[in-house]
């Protein structure tokens, strides 16, 4: 090995005139050390140019400490909940006596190697419909011997081994089943966060590269007649990189260890309160150390790059402050004009390319920060989302769904709603669809228009949507829909003829307006003349359909319209006989979700679970699975996402004033000079302040106008992803309510409002110092220089 | 006293540098008469155009008074002395000093947004000017895309907008080459004797002091007149 580094070092070595022989390693030693030495003089000569980037480096680790050492936190606050559920890795549920005994007997193999699992607990219950006893058997995965224990492989190892012999042994009285608990998933969980962890990564990378670029590009466009100098005497892309990268790697490492600690500090706050203790390892200093390395080198590499291919002297020549201005080729008409209103308002509009830069780049971080709030609302949301704790299959046993069933269900505690879950058709499966009037569906809603003679329109305009699911309910199951926002009466549904509840919404988004009263036709297929294209999906099926089916249509009176249900398709709620009528088949009730009390706990939860296994026996063979809701939940609410991205948006919202404070002291620093030649030439200094206030003004106004645009915007855009893409991937409808958080709109506005206006007007000050060192005998440079 | 255009007496300007006090103007006083033209010529760092700087108010003299049409600008405030260089100065700098956003054409009107003059035609002074400094081609165009000799004509048209009294020009071709820079002072004189101004003019450049009817030499601070041959100086550029 050390041949080998002296061989490696040997090769290294050089030779450098007038310095004799020296090595690689002395090479890289001295360029660092000379690099340092003239960034490190750079910044803090010019300290307060580079305040901004102190700031703004700092955030951008902070930023990416803060969910460093939350996503350590998360998965220790997974680990920490499940290990306190669940001690077991597998159920083997319902064996008979004969199974039962057999794996008590394979529990403990003559060789410790061979071993597999661990009893961690018995439960005998009786089968009803046979009378005999079943046993549930809880395993743990192990292995004393094995280093690498992987539960995985001895999950696989145990159905390799066992599941044959339990085969064999099957009465016929029933099956066995094998569930699962979290703690064999809970590996697997920490890889999926890990890969979102990566996802969210890449993600602040982007948004720390845009700010730190932002920044820079600022810093550039000011400087651009410096850069053209240093192109002219022979800077290269090297040097001009070389030079940037080192300025921010220094102010990166003054700020590392306050960045690091803040960063564990609010962690520490977050996590503090969540009773599972707080981690905090070291490799997340390191994670922060290359994240911050990589992001300042990729935030002066576009500048960086776009500067060494510009001809020196289109750089030069901006000098007086001509490339932040758009040519109008066209004068404005300023004969005589009031000074210095329009003056401003003009220079304003010719500095419209800075001001858009500027506005953009400023409040995009507001509108970050209200979706950063819109996120944490959508986690609380999440959170609160009521889904299933258990579902039930009772398929096998032959026993439908009944009133009888549901009484005794509901009788148990802690049992919310019992919810059938395969009454249900879509539309277009039976190629049917719903007819409404035009005046019923909201603006920009893009649905066919029908224009078909089955269906007497009387002259109205018509919209025809197939994007529907029709849904039977009995009257225990319109309990259910008690718990969404709705106008009408439920119950009509079952005491009035022909009537449906409807939902108002397609993926989410709303987009019918009708009230209580109104009537939908529903088209039933009574025959078709020719087949519809096989592939045709969307609007070119139901204009198919329209073409080729034969329709009947009948009227339904609107009883109820609920606002905030979930959905994909538009639900259509009926009675059983309607919806027999229309689909031609009696609904299914075999698969059931439960849903249970709010605040129900895991061991509660537990409970409930052997008490619905124990009911469902007296049907024979029904499957309860425990879809461990309760226990997501626990670790969700732990996990403090709500809390963490309000700390991260409050923290991207700290980078507005950055930007505008940073652009508008050397904007109007340069536009100082063009402040002296106005007072040269007649300009008095209220005016000149007028100048200041008057540009305050106008940024503020329009700080206000973008800020909520895109505000807005973001919002909405999240608002759209959530509810109408995600579904598409998760496969689960749930609601997110589109609104603008006003104390975060507000926040945002007030912000861009004082951001925009004292960053402009606060200059003025600067301007009249200098002015009052002038007119106390400072040299007029900025007139062309003494002689 | 109100004969002369200006007048100063005993100016005093120093600059410290470190430990040392350099006399940038040391006792200048000088009279201009309405309508002549002074050129101040010397070498670079000579002081010459500190002095013009405090003749037009600019910049601020440690000693002396400066008069302009009798009114004694050194202790007027600063605003005062503001509006009083709009309504009767004009100052075209060695670099053109336009203003980047905005066009030629409104860089030339930006006086009269400041300090308009009621009895005054502004759009004949404007079609005058255009006129005399060929310009009216590039009135649309931004300074950077105009060149140096086309910026420093509107600097000239903005200077003369007002119709000041005095012209102050420091170096005003000392960035054009020579067929520019004598285009642009034919143009100058001729706009100044169009109307009639006082100029007074900063220039190392000898071949342009000629046409001065009074060159004064400014050495180390110190004021010394040069040459007096005014009627003879006027009668050789009309010649030309």
């Amino acid at each position: 090995m050390t041949a080998l580094l002296t061989a490696v070092s040997r090769r290294a070595e050089r030779t450098v005139p007038g310095k004799g022989r020296i090595s690689m390693a002395e090479r890289v030693f001295e360029y660092l050390k000379r690099s340092l030495t003239i960034a490190w003089k750079s910044v803090f000569f010019n300290f307060r140019q580079y305040l901004c980037f102190f700031m703004a480096i700092m955030i951008v680790q902070v930023l990416y400490g803060t969910m460093t050492v939350a996503a350590d936190n998360n998965n220790h606050v997974e680990y920490q909940h499940v290990t306190e559920e669940y001690s077991y890795h597998l159920i083997v549920k319902d064996l008979n006596e004969t199974q039962a005994y057999y794996l008590m007997e394979e529990e403990e193999p003559i060789f410790k190697s061979q071993s597999v699992y661990k009893i961690m607990d018995i439960h005998e219950n009786l089968n009803y419909m046979t009378g005999k006893n079943v046993y549930d058997l809880y395993l743990r995965l192990e292995n004393e011997t094995d280093k690498d224990f992987d539960p995985h492989y001895y999950l696989k190892l145990f159905k390799d081994r066992y599941v044959p012999t339990l085969e064999a042994y099957n009465s016929g009285e029933g099956e066995y089943t094998i569930s699962t608990t979290s703690l064999l998933t809970f590996e697997d969980n920490i890889k999926a966060n890990a890969v979102s962890f990566v996802f969210i990564t890449i993600l602040l990378a982007v948004v720390c590269v845009f700010l730190l670029t932002a920044l820079y590009n600022i810093r550039v466009n000011q400087y651009k007649f410096t850069y053209g100098v240093y192109l002219t005497f022979g800077a290269d892309f090297k040097m001009l990189f070389g030079t940037a990268f080192w300025e921010l790697f220094v102010i990166f490492i003054v700020t590392f260890v306050p960045s690091v600690l803040l960063s564990v500090l609010l962690a520490w706050a977050v996590y503090s309160t969540s009773g599972c203790g707080f981690v905090f390892s070291g490799w997340a200093i390191l994670k922060i150390f290359i994240f911050s390395l990589v992001v300042i080198a990729a935030s002066v590499w576009t500048p960086m790059k776009a500067m060494a291919v510009k001809d020196p002297m289109d750089l030069i020549v901006t000098e007086d402050n001509s490339n932040l201005v758009s040519s109008p080729r066209v004068s404005f008409s300023i004969f005589g004009e009031k000074f210095p209103t329009r003056y401003e308002f003009y220079s304003i509009w010719r500095f419209r390319k800075y001001n858009i830069q500027l506005l953009s780049t400023a409040i995009v971080f507001c509108a970050l920060f209200i979706m950063g709030l819109y996120m944490a609302d959508i986690f609380t949301t999440d959170l609160a989302y009521p889904r299933p704790q258990f579902t039930v299959d009772l398929s096998e046993s032959g026993f439908p769904y009944d009133e009888e069933m549901s009484s005794e269900l509901y009788a148990l505690d802690g049992v919310r709603a019992v919810e059938i879950n395969n009454n249900t058709t879509e539309a277009l499966h039976i190629g049917s669809h719903m007819l409404v009037e035009k005046k019923h569906v909201k603006a920009f809603k893009n649905l066919v228009a029908y224009h078909e003679d089955t269906f007497d329109t009387g002259g109205e305009p018509y919209r025809v949507s197939n994007d529907v699911v029709y849904t039977a309910m009995s009257e225990e199951q319109l309990q259910i829909l008690s718990d969404y926002d709705y106008e009408g009466d439920l119950m009509s549904l079952v005491t009035e003829p022909d009537t449906v509840i409807v939902g108002e919404s397609v993926s989410n988004v709303p987009t019918y307006k009708y009230k209580v009263g109104d009537t939908v036709y529903i088209a039933k297929k009574t025959g078709q003349s020719r087949s519809v294209d096989a592939n045709a999906t969307d609007r070119a099926l139901l204009n198919g359909q329209l073409d080729f089916f034969e329709f009947e249509y009948k009227a339904y009176k609107i009883g109820a319209v609920i606002y905030d249900i979930p959905c994909g398709s538009t639900p259509i709620f009926m009675t059983t006989e309607d919806y027999t009528a229309l689909t031609g088949a009696k609904p299914s009730s075999s698969f059931l979700s439960i849903y249970t009390d709010k605040g129900l706990s895991v061991d509660e939860a537990g409970v409930l679970y052997d008490e619905i296994r124990d009911w469902g026996r007296m049907y024979g063979s029904v499957e309860v699975e425990n879809t461990h809701r309760a226990l997501i939940n626990a670790v969700d609410a732990d996990r403090h996402y709500t809390e963490l991205f309000v700390v991260i948006a409050l923290m991207v919202l700290s980078i507005s004033p950055l930007v505008w404070f940073f652009s508008q002291s050397l904007y109007y620093g340069k536009r100082e000079k063009e402040f002296n030649i106005l007072q040269s030439i007649g300009a008095v200094m209220k005016e000149i302040r007028q100048i200041y206030l008057q540009g305050g003004i106008c940024m503020a106004a329009m700080s206000l106008v973008v800020s909520v645009a895109l505000s807005y915007i973001g919002s909405y855009a999240l608002f759209y992803i959530y509810n109408v893409i995600m579904p598409h991937f998760t496969g689960e409808n749930v609601r997110y309510v589109f609104y603008m958080p006003w104390y975060a709109i507000l926040t945002s506005v007030v912000m861009s409002v004082a951001c925009g206006f004292l960053s402009t007007y606060l200059p003025y000050r600067s301007y009249r110092k200098h002015r009052r060192s002038l007119q106390n005998g400072g040299a007029g440079e900025e007139f062309g220089g003494n002689e | 006293m109100a004969e002369y255009m200006l007048q100063t007496e005993s100016i005093i300007k120093q600059y410290k540098q470190y430990d040392t006090i350099i006399t940038a103007v040391n006792r200048v006083s000088i009279k201009v008469m309405p309508g002549e033209f002074v050129a101040i010529i010397g070498t670079s760092g000579s002081g010459k155009s500190t002095f013009l700087h405090i003749c037009a108010g600019l910049d601020s003299a440690d000693a002396g008074r400066v008069l302009i049409r009798g009114n004694d600008i050194t202790h007027m405030k600063p605003d005062e002395l503001s509006r009083f260089r709009g309504n009767y100065c004009g100052f075209v700098f060695q670099r053109h000093n336009l203003i980047p956003q905005f066009t030629a054409l409104e860089n030339i009107l930006i006086p009269t947004m400041m300090c308009q003059k009621p009895e005054m035609s502004y759009q004949e002074t404007l079609r005058r000017l255009v006129e005399t400094l060929q310009i009216s081609e590039r009135l649309h165009h931004l300074p950077s895309e105009l060149s140096g000799g086309q910026q420093q004509r509107v600097a000239i048209a903005r200077a003369m907008i007002n119709m000041p009294d005095i012209l102050f020009a420091d170096e005003p071709t000392g960035n054009l080459d020579r067929a520019n820079a004598d285009e642009v002072l034919r143009l100058l004189l001729k706009t100044r004797e169009e109307m009639g101004q006082t100029l007074i003019m900063v220039t190392h450049d000898l071949s342009i002091a000629e046409h001065a009817d009074r060159i004064f030499r400014m050495d180390n601070g110190v004021l010394s007149l040069e040459k007096d041959y005014s009627k003879a100086g006027r009668r050789a550029f009309d010649a030309d």
